[in-house]
């Protein structure tokens, strides 16, 4: 019993670590999208190739970790891949009213609170979107780094 | 060799420049908002169990998609008082340099990601929104000698961000506002008088926060924390890590104590300085980053200023 003792420690010690690496997630953890799109890769990696682009709210499940990266499958369509763990959070309880409700909301919120800033101050969020609408697809961002001999420092 | 190095780095820019230029936008954001932001350490949904009013919320429990929307605010004041500088080259470079940025830094992912665009001012100075909208001044730009010091200032101002710099000077009720007031609340169900104070309240966040900015700045403490970090960003990506300290030698020549931007917002570059130096001391990566090639794509994007 005595010699259990440290063997149950280790493996409490490395599941733990390996949880708190992968964003405290596990194989068979349910989780959601919580931002507005994000890409599933191929491989582990802001470099890999993007073989879905996942929604807000869309629901996956965890087969697996490598750092701070998940392996999931989505349900519908079934696609697997990759994802940065930062991208999605434990799923909760759908069937919560409250739940419904902040989903729903997270989506248009935004839009209608804007329109009434801009009605009170006349402050002009087109501007916004005009410095939004650049973006660094995954192409034009590996060239970028390789001609100039740089690499990402992904943590 | 190295002119085969030089004419690639020059079709790369050539191609990187035509493929921005050809790259379709993204699709209209009719659904242009929030969602939840956490820090890298915090992977439950903070909307996730409703935020009753009156409740104190922290930053690192706001909601990605609620840092956005008032980062897309703070970004409108913002750029009601600076008019940006459309310049088309300069801007996509900035952007591919800054998302590089961004992907090494600790928080490389946000509700819709990191967005970089340059201010038409000559003021010293460099902004960061909590949605990801970064903004340097063309003053800043001018103090920078080549892409790696331009990393510097960039990495610092994402650190920023990734550490809620900014919405640690909100007050924790005025954040809590935002997010109880609609927790519950499908937006189409939102009463005019939910509305009004909903707009109240990111209002007056949006003001706490410009006011950090623009007037009071971070904690001595944060701009030190984003220096320390950034300089570890520079290193990890193959960059000269001392191009923080020497942009901010550069700066400590250029400013004048009493003038607005950074003298009045940031701690004395010395004092900066001095505290990266420790820092540096632990790096031990040799840059790989081509000097002659980012220089060159440094002087071809932003020679305009």
């Amino acid at each position: 019993m005595r010699c259990l003792l440290p063997l149950a420690i280790l493996f409490i010690v490395a599941t733990t670590l390996g949880s708190a690496e992968s964003g405290g997630f596990d194989p068979g953890d349910s989780v959601t999208v919580v931002v507005r799109r994000i890409e599933l890769r191929s491989e582990p990696g802001f470099l890999a190739e993007v073989v879905d682009l996942l929604e807000y709210r869309s629901s996956l499940h965890v087969r697996g970790s490598q750092g701070l990266w998940l392996h999931v499958a989505s349900e519908s369509p079934v696609r697997e891949g990759w994802i940065h763990a930062d991208a999605v959070s434990s799923t909760i309880d759908a069937g919560s009213p409250g739940v419904t409700g902040i989903a729903t909301a997270e989506v248009g919120i935004s839009r209608r609170v804007e329109a009434e800033l801009h009605r009170r101050t006349a402050l002009d969020f087109s501007i916004v979107d005009e410095v939004e609408r650049l973006q660094v697809d995954v192409g034009q961002l590996a060239l970028f780094l390789t001609s100039g001999g740089i690499t990402l420092g992904e943590e | 060799m190295r002119h085969q190095a030089l004419m690639y780095a020059l079709t790369a820019a050539a191609i990187l420049i035509l493929a921005t230029a050809c790259a379709s936008p993204p699709e209209p954001t009719d659904d242009a908002s929030p969602a939840p932001e956490q820090s890298t350490n915090q992977r439950t949904e903070p909307s996730a169990a409703p935020i009753e009013d009156g409740d104190s919320v922290g930053p690192s429990e706001l909601p990605l998609g609620r840092q956005y929307t008032i980062g897309r605010t703070v970004a409108a004041l913002l750029l009601s008082k600076y008019p940006i500088y459309r310049d088309r080259l300069a801007t996509e470079y900035l952007n591919a340099l800054g998302t590089a940025i961004a992907l090494s830094s600790p928080k490389p992912i946000l509700f819709t990601g990191y967005r970089f665009a340059i201010l038409d001012s000559d003021e010293i100075n460099a902004f960061a929104t909590p949605g990801g909208h970064i903004f340097l001044t063309r003053g800043i730009i001018s103090l920078a000698r080549g892409e790696a010091e331009l990393a510097a200032i960039l990495a610092h101002e994402i650190c920023h961000v990734a550490f809620s710099h900014g919405l640690q000077s909100v007050r924790t009720d005025a954040l809590a506002a935002i997010t109880g007031e609609i927790g519950s609340t499908p937006p189409d169900a939102l009463s005019e008088a939910q509305l009004s104070r909903l707009a109240d309240a990111l209002e007056q966040i949006a003001a706490d926060l410009l006011d950090t900015l623009v007037g009071s700045g971070y904690a001595s403490e944060d701009d030190f924390e984003a220096d320390v970090a950034a300089t570890r960003i520079l290193a990890k990506m193959g960059y000269d890590p001392r191009a923080l300290v020497r942009v901010l030698e550069r700066m400590e020549l250029a400013l004048d104590p009493d003038g607005p931007g950074f003298a009045r917002t940031h701690p004395e570059p010395l004092i900066r300085r001095q505290m990266i130096e420790s820092t540096l001391q632990s790096l031990e990566a040799e840059p790989s980053a081509d000097a002659e090639i980012t220089e060159l794509r440094f002087d071809a994007a932003m020679g305009v200023l």
